[in-house]
């Protein structure tokens, strides 16, 4: 680039080194805090030689020296090795020398170039990073202390609730090493996670290259103007092209194929001038962008097939005979190494080699089937409600007929006696005989129609019961998915605290609904963790006690009737009450902890919040079984609790098969329907009124006292004077014990889909959701230990009940078009014990937001449909949402982006690849957690 | 509301603006069409880009542990809708439950949507600018009503009070039970920054 030739130009070109430098001192900045970032590397190399570029035109052959010395310095570093903090260090220098230098110029005050210089190469060269640094190379994450760190976190308060001071105390307060590798690495993730994160962006990767490889098509046979050059409105797919290349950056970033992002990065920078026009797509921009976009597919795909020098020839390519040489390194055409033809097929090839065996279908498309045939079930229910009214009536037809009949006879006998057989009267009974016969006749016929109705709809709801298996079947997965994950927990959980354990696993072919086991995953590593740190005693104590010093863990699933039943039980110390009553004082003081049974007690353990509010400390996040319980309740399932001091403690999940269809129980109250969920009812009984203690609030059953309660005072109704002597009861759980619940009268039984209670209502304390019946007809469905708590806190009894204020869990909306981002960050959230709800682009976020009210939302940028930005502007028209904190996390971290952030009402703004801590330490803010406490939840 | 019973009377063409408040309602003066209704005696209007359709009621099922101007839920082609006594929560004299057919005016605010239960639904109406006047506040008139009006207009002699769609939208949610970051600014805990 030649030198300005006019002063305007110069001092044009003197404000392009200002502005690339403040750039450069921001990617310099994000080096610092993590010298591996590759897409900051990327980038200040870029503005590094831009810079140059810009130095040569204004003339200024000290900045030009400058430039060029941090130039080479980086380009000295081999791709690969990271860049060493001393090296950073002499960067940041640099650039504070080249600002000093670019000021004294405009100030007419120059500085000594010579010097600053000298200085700057001296640095450089003591850093010596052309060759691989022996003690700079990327630090590896020691996963025992992840885990200690992970226990420590999430077990502490446990090591106090159940014994009398932590066994200890090291391991509570090691400091972790800085993040320096990409967020996904580390304890969030095990082996075989990995290959299955591995696995989930291949196939995400593929979708993204069939998209800009269809983008691509569509430019090639674009119309080309006169010069050759494809005509502006073709700027949807560069778009397209671009989005989906950025994707493809972002998510081999998150999860650690840097080469990739480094690739995707500078063919981003191109994309970025084609988009903006300052590039134009000839010819041989064309065929650049083809060659690179095909060589993208094959480092993704086969990265041993796209080495080095063939992607930094590729990338160079895409500059030759643009308006932007490459100035200070070889400005040389590089022959292609390779045709688009080579370099194109082989990748489709392998990549589609990774999928051929089955058929990929969107998520989203296969719930919407399962959705259709779940309502196809409900409906078909419906009719068959229909059909028995329809009975009813029938017999009512049948009874009318009769009389009618009845009536006729009476009527000829009248007319027989009468002096004229043909008298009006006799016709008039004549008549009515005919019609009493037609109405006979008529209901024989509707009865033999009900008939055959009656037998289609049985065939119908076989059919739609085999369909919803079906669809259903293509989501289920067994208990085996989960197993070698919780075996590694448990050999880190184990080997970390000395202990000897063994994991036992029963029933591993029973299957779950896909997403079910995934809810499940966090509850059973929980539960594992608790066992090892606190169940499980240490060896010597095993060995004085007469135990196996290997103490077991089994995990058993079976499934009884529709439910599956999963238990996990250690063979240890069993539950301390004595410390969980002392703990429990210390809690709640009001609570009156004497008179609680040692189930209340056991329940206690479940309270969030319940072990960290102690004396002798704040901090803490609980002891993770809070966890267990509100994923396990997401599932309509329940958890239950059994002890035995020096035996052990077991946990039993309950889980109904289906999230769709339910079974229903309908009662009436008050004039109204209300429906209970099967799966929800232990017993139902008739019972003597005598045994019903209105002032106790008690039924006996079963020889056995239990609470009781009376549906319409539940429900706020009037009760309805009229006794019956032989009421009905539904006994459930509630608070860890049977509760028993009389209703006034039994309607059916029904199969329902539990809906929302639509935007308006987000959550009504005992009411699970609404169902729609066949006619049309809502019935709100309850759930009865939610009724029975509420109607308690309402009534303010004083009973010996857990009356915990338990808040429910930070929910955090993460809205990110990659699939692997969204994983990463939902596992990083739900590590801390919150509750991720993932979307996928803007317009979905939009929709979950309907009935969703997160706590904070995670918000990428570039997305199809609804970018961020765009999604921002339509939560500001939401009232009711619209002062939900957003955390924007994206890799497009200019200045523009920054401040239309910023002015759309942003809260925090982080770069891609973003460090755990920096998104935890970001929700915690936005959402007001960082007054509570460090580790406050 | 009848406009000679009110102490200062407007005349917009010449007259003085009212002792207290100088400004114009511009969002109400923005409104080119509203439904009008009635909530017993009271005539209030809405917006008719907020209010979808109007219609009698089906068969309303009622919800428990929810606040009494909330009769419960319906549904409605494919929807489940809250149903809300507007007369109770806006603090007028409750309206006659007639079940099953009661009037209400499907309403309609960007994220929110319920059914509004009404004594009578009346006609549209199209307020000339000049027509709207700021709402006075009245000892009579139940607050949360005062805080919901936007204007008043007059229309074939009658005062008619022009609800704000934005606020009564905002005043029918429910207690969001996680206080955000604003709400602990008022208490002076310091937000958290962005970068």
């Amino acid at each position: 680039m030649a030198p300005a030739e006019t002063p305007a130009c110069r001092i044009a070109s003197l404000e392009e080194v200002r502005s690339l430098l403040v750039q450069l001192k921001d990617s310099i900045r994000a080096l610092a805090v993590d010298p591996g970032d590759p897409t900051a590397r990327v980038e200040a190399q870029r503005l590094v030689h831009i810079l140059h570029e810009a130095s040569v035109a204004a003339g200024a052959e000290g900045l030009e020296r400058m430039a060029a010395c941090m130039a080479t310095a980086l380009d000295g570093v081999p791709a690969g090795v990271e860049l060493s903090r001393p090296f950073v260090a002499a960067l940041a220098a640099a650039a504070e020398r080249f600002d000093d230098l670019r000021r004294g110029m405009e100030q007419g005050k120059p500085a000594d170039q010579g010097q600053l210089l000298a200085r700057t190469e001296e640095d450089f060269a003591a850093c010596a990073m052309t060759r691989p640094p022996a003690a700079d190379g990327p630090e590896e994450i020691d996963l025992g202390e992840a885990v200690e760190r992970l226990l420590a976190e999430e077990l502490e308060v446990p090591a106090e609730l159940f014994s009398e001071e932590p066994e200890e105390t090291g391991p509570l307060s090691v400091d972790l090493p800085a993040p320096t590798a990409p967020p996904v690495r580390g304890p969030l993730f095990s082996e075989a996670e990995w290959e299955q994160l591995h696995i989930g962006f291949h196939e995400e990767a593929e979708e993204h290259l069939q998209t800009l490889q269809q983008a691509l098509q569509r430019l090639q046979t674009a119309s080309l103007d006169q010069e050759g050059r494809t005509v502006q409105p073709h700027r949807e797919e560069i778009a397209a092209i671009r989005r989906a290349v950025h994707t493809i950056k972002g998510a081999s970033a998150v999860i650690g194929l840097n080469e990739v992002a480094a690739y995707a990065h500078g063919l981003e920078d191109f994309l970025d001038r084609l988009h903006d026009g300052t590039r134009a797509l000839d010819p041989p921009a064309m065929v650049g962008l083809a060659e690179a976009l095909d060589l993208l597919g094959l480092l993704v795909a086969s990265p041993e097939q796209a080495p080095l020098a063939r992607r930094e020839a590729v990338l160079a390519r895409l500059e030759v005979g643009g308006a932007t040489a490459r100035a200070g390194a070889a400005a040389s055409p590089v022959a292609p190494t390779g045709t688009p033809a080579e370099c194109g097929r082989p990748a489709e090839r392998a990549l589609a080699q990774v999928g051929s065996a089955t058929l990929r279908i969107q998520r989203q498309q296969l719930d919407t089937l399962i959705g259709l045939g779940n309502d196809l079930l409900a409906n078909i229910s419906g009719l068959d409600r229909g059909l028995e009214r329809f009975s009813t009536a029938l017999t009512e037809l049948g009874g009318t007929a009769d009389r009618l009949k009845t009536s006729a006879d009476a009527l000829a006998q009248l007319s027989a006696t009468g002096p004229d057989p043909t008298d009006r009267l006799a016709l008039i009974a004549r008549a009515v005989a005919e019609s009493a016969a037609d109405a006979a006749a008529v209901r024989a016929a509707l009865e033999e129609l009900r008939g055959d109705v009656a037998g289609e709809l049985g065939g119908q709801q076989e059919l739609a019961r085999d369909l919803q298996a079906q669809l259903l079947q293509a989501r289920l997965a067994p208990l085996a998915l989960l197993t070698p994950r919780l075996q590694r927990i448990v050999e880190d959980a184990a080997a970390r605290l000395g202990r000897q354990v063994r994991l036992v696993v029963s029933g591993e072919q029973v299957e779950l609904d896909r997403v079910l086991w995934e809810k499940l995953a966090d509850p059973l590593m929980h539960l594992i963790r608790n066992a090892v740190h606190h169940g499980i005693e240490p060896q010597e104590e095993r060995i004085a006690c007469g135990k196996d010093p290997v103490a077991t863990l089994s995990l058993g699933a079976r499934r009884e009737g529709d439910r599956v039943v999963i238990r996990f039980a250690d063979n240890g110390r069993g539950l301390d009450f004595a410390a969980i009553r002392d703990k429990a004082r210390r809690y709640d003081p009001s609570l009156d902890v004497e008179a609680m049974d040692e189930r209340q007690l056991a329940d206690l353990i479940f309270a969030p919040g319940f072990s960290t509010r102690t004396v002798s400390e704040m901090s803490g996040r609980g002891v993770g079984l809070d966890v267990v319980r509100e994923n396990v309740r997401d599932l309509r399932g329940t958890v239950g609790v059994a002890t035995r001091a020096g035996v052990g403690t077991a946990f039993v999940i309950r889980l109904p098969l289906t999230m769709g269809v339910v079974r229903a129980l309908l009662v009436e109250s008050g004039g109204a329907l209300w429906a209970f969920a099967l799966t929800d009812i232990r017993q139902l009984h008739r019972v003597d009124s005598r045994d019903i203690s209105w002032e106790e609030g008690t039924v006996r059953l079963d020889g056995a006292t239990l609470p009781w309660y009376s549906l319409p005072t539940l429900l706020g109704q009037v009760e309805d004077p009229v006794e019956t002597s032989r009421p009905v009861v539904l006994v459930f759980a509630a608070g860890g014990r049977p509760v028993a619940v009389s209703v006034p009268r039994l309607v059916g039984r029904q199969e329902i889909v539990i809906r929302g209670l639509g935007s308006h209502l987000r959550a009504v304390p005992g009411v699970a959701g609404a169902a729609v019946l066949g006619a049309g007809q809502v019935v709100p469905v309850l759930d009865p230990a939610e009724l029975i708590r509420a109607a308690r806190l309402r009534a303010d009894e004083d009973r010996p009940e857990i009356l915990l204020d338990i808040s429910r869990p930070l929910t955090v909306l993460v809205v990110d078009d990659s699939l692997s981002v969204r994983t990463v960050v939902s596992r990083l959230v739900a590590s801390r014990g919150w509750r991720p709800v993932a979307a996928r682009d803007g317009q979905e976020a939009v929709t979950l937001l309907a009935e969703l009210w997160p706590d904070c939302i995670v918000l990428d940028l570039e997305m199809p449909r609804m970018d961020g930005f765009a999604f921002l502007a339509t939560l500001a028209t939401m009232p009711t949402r619209r002062n939900i904190p957003v955390i924007m996390c994206t890799s497009r971290t200019g200045r523009q982006e920054r401040e239309q952030a910023g002015r759309l009402g942003v809260r925090a703004f982080l770069a891609k690849p973003c460090p755990e801590e920096d998104l935890l330490a970001a929700i915690r803010s936005v959402t007001g957690l960082a007054d509570v406490g460090a580790e406050g939840r | 509301m009848d406009a000679c019973s009110r102490p200062e009377s407007i005349d917009r063409g010449d007259g003085p603006l009212p002792a207290g408040d100088h400004r114009r309602p511009a969002v109400a003066a923005g409104v080119r069409s509203c439904l009008a209704f009635f909530l017993g005696d009271t005539e209030l209007a809405l917006p008719l880009t907020d209010v979808r359709e109007t219609g009698q009621l089906a068969a309303v099922a009622p919800l428990p542990n929810l606040p009494g101007w909330i009769r419960g839920i319906l549904h409605r082609r494919g929807e489940i809708l809250s149903v809300v006594d507007l007369a109770c929560f806006l603090g007028l004299p409750a309206s006659q439950w007639t079940g099953p057919g009661q009037p209400y005016l499907l309403f309609r605010q960007s994220d929110l949507a319920c059914c509004l239960e009404v004594a009578r639904a009346g006609v549209v109406v199209h307020p000339e600018d000049r027509e709207f006047a700021a709402p006075e506040a009245r000892p009579s008139r139940p607050a949360r009503l005062t805080a919901l009006i936007s204007g008043v207009f007059r229309s074939a002699g009658r005062d008619i009070l022009l609800l704000d769609s934005e606020r009564l939208a905002t005043a029918l949610q429910l207690d969001n039970p996680r206080p955000g970051p604003e709400r602990r600014a008022e208490t002076g805990v310091p937000r958290g920054e962005g970068q």
